[in-house]
């Protein structure tokens, strides 16, 4: 079967959709996220409407004929989301992107912050006034996880270092288990006392590069316009060697969309198996990477990375673990724990999205999000704010845009990009029923 | 015949881009304490059934169609196993004949007898 290929061709019964396997076919409920493969037999009978025979097959499943009143699946997927007690309103705060500073040493095009704007880098007063709330309210958990973030974060090591030191003292002082401290980094910085803290601190370092030297230099070059990638691999090579988790940071971009899997083979052979390939931020108001064509891609460089001892996470992976777990994944903000991540930023501000830093509906003192913990509400969306929604079948995977999306692009209607992406990952998940990752 | 799609609830990392630990490959750095329980857990398993070492076996991974076949010379008989999972009857029974056929060009190539049957676990044997 060419994947390409595999698209919801019929409705069934007006509220199911059927996805064409060759001679067979899976049966999808858009709204319980069931999945019910069918032999040829039975897609005959469902293809030419025999309501006999398919009736009782797919009853057993939970599918039924409709009554004869109009279908209201974006309702029927906000009923299924109370009956699961899911709502995107978050319990907490379960850890921070902490915005050191926004200088950087690259300027790449597609990156959501403002870049040595000259504005204040965080103090060593925000960062631990910051800490203290998110240990207070992460009191007794198992674990809490923060992200240093730029700019280049590793311009300032110095408050990276004071900041985990002062997070283990509040780990001990708020019964916290153990911290991980994680940070987003182009690599070109690491030094001999950086390794030497990463491994005393049990870092996972996510290194961003976009693909071998000539694909990386599309975006990822110094500002003096030279590219870094040999001083970035030789120092992935000392991280790695030192024993610190080490994983790619992928942008999917028009230059590499169409080589993810190839990207794969490369970053391996880097000596590292991780790889997350983040979701497209629409920075200057749009995708820059064709929805469908990042799905398929995204679906192969899986694949080879499985196949290579690796693993390879994306956006793709919300579409199967709806899938898998029949559980809907429309409100994206929130983490596993029902907490969501915030931006801690200079000037003892936070953020409630992760990636927008401007907008005065969502960020907040330390002390007002400390009084009244409804704030954190804001960050959900509104589910299914466009038209085309109605009729969707992933409607009860991505909800429509999430708030940073629409921020950026001024508006809740999702790009072609968007819905393209969701609907040919859908297709491809459906198809792929292996269960691998 | 109809069958639902398998349930999994045991995805490691959760739906979007803010988790740090999977981000960071933090999780993927800790697979040595799952390796350890898979190891513990392969340790029960044993004592509960009859089994022999596959040694040298190898798992491929098939984009179209989607699926595992795991190859692994057989531990008794000159042959190699060929055992595939595509989820559907179709889709293994089409990875199974696929990768028997590589099994046997390499035999072919390599100037051996190739004799095909299938295995009682629905898997081929190759040799």
């Amino acid at each position: 079967m060419d994947m390409a290929t595999a698209r919801p061709v019929e409705r069934v019964w007006d509220r199911y959709f059927l996805f064409d396997l060759g001679e067979s076919a899976a049966i999808f409920d858009p709204v319980r996220l069931e999945t019910v493969y069918l032999d040829a037999a039975e897609t005959r009978a469902v293809r030419e409407g025999d309501e006999g025979q398919i009736t009782a097959t797919l009853s057993e499943f939970g599918f039924t004929p409709g009554t004869g009143e109009p279908v209201d699946l974006p309702g029927d997927v906000t009923n299924h989301l109370a009956h699961l007690g899911i709502n995107g309103d978050p319990s907490h705060i379960a850890g921070y992107r902490i915005v050191v500073t926004d200088k950087c040493n690259m300027k790449c095009s597609y990156c959501f912050v403002d870049t040595n704007t000259g504005a204040p880098d965080l103090t060593e007063e925000d960062l631990r006034l910051g800490l203290d709330l998110l240990f207070e309210v992460n009191q007794g958990r198992p674990e809490v996880t923060y992200q240093w973030f730029g700019g280049e974060p590793t311009i300032r090591p110095d408050l990276m270092m004071a900041g985990d030191h002062y997070a283990r003292e509040l780990a001990e002082k708020f019964d916290v288990g153990s911290i991980q401290p994680t940070v987003v980094t182009n690599g070109a910085k690491i030094n001999d006392d950086l390794i030497a803290h990463f491994k005393e601190f049990r870092y996972g370092v996510g290194v961003s590069i976009d693909g071998p030297p000539p694909t990386n230099a599309n975006e990822r070059v110094l500002l003096s316009g030279k590219p870094a990638d040999e001083r970035i691999h030789r120092n992935i090579q000392r991280m790695l060697e030192a024993g610190i988790h080490v994983g790619a940071n992928v942008t999917p971009t028009q230059w590499n969309v169409h080589e993810l899997p190839a990207i794969v083979d490369y970053i391996v052979s880097l000596g590292i198996k991780f790889l997350y390939v983040n979701t497209p931020i629409p920075a200057q108001g749009t995708w820059i990477a064709h929805g469908p064509d990042l799905a398929r891609n995204l679906y192969q460089a899986r694949m080879r990375a499985l196949s290579r001892g690796g693993m390879l996470f994306s956006h793709l992976d919300r579409i199967y673990q709806a899938l898998d777990s029949r559980r809907p994944r429309v409100f994206e903000h929130l983490q596993g724990c029902g907490g969501v991540n915030a931006a801690l930023l200079p000037g003892g501000r936070i953020s409630l999205l992760d990636l927008n830093w401007r907008d005065p509906r969502f960020i907040f003192t330390l002390d007002e999000v400390r009084k009244d913990r409804s704030l954190l509400g804001r960050a959900a969306k509104d589910l299914h704010p466009f038209d085309g929604c109605k009729t969707c079948p992933a409607l009860a995977i991505c909800g429509g845009p999430s708030q940073n999306e629409r921020l950026l692009r001024r508006t809740q209607v999702p790009t072609d990009d968007f819905c393209g992406f969701f609907n040919e990952g859908l297709a491809l998940a459906v198809a792929d029923n292996t269960a691998l990752q | 015949m109809a069958a639902p799609r398998e349930r999994k609830d045991d995805h490691l990392l959760y739906a979007d881009a803010v988790g740090s630990r999977g981000k960071s490959g933090v999780w993927f750095g800790e697979r040595e304490a799952f390796q350890t329980r898979q190891h513990d857990v392969m340790e029960d398993v044993k004592e509960k059934v009859s089994w022999v070492p596959l040694e040298n076996a190898v798992m491929a991974v098939s984009l179209d169609p989607p699926g595992i076949v795991v190859m692994a010379p057989n531990p008794s008989l000159p042959g190699i196993i060929v055992l595939a999972d595509g989820a559907t009857p179709e889709n293994s029974e089409q990875l199974k004949s696929q990768y028997t056929s590589i099994v046997k060009e390499v035999m072919d190539k390599q100037g051996l007898t190739v004799e095909t049957e299938d295995d009682e676990a629905g898997g081929s044997q190759a040799g």
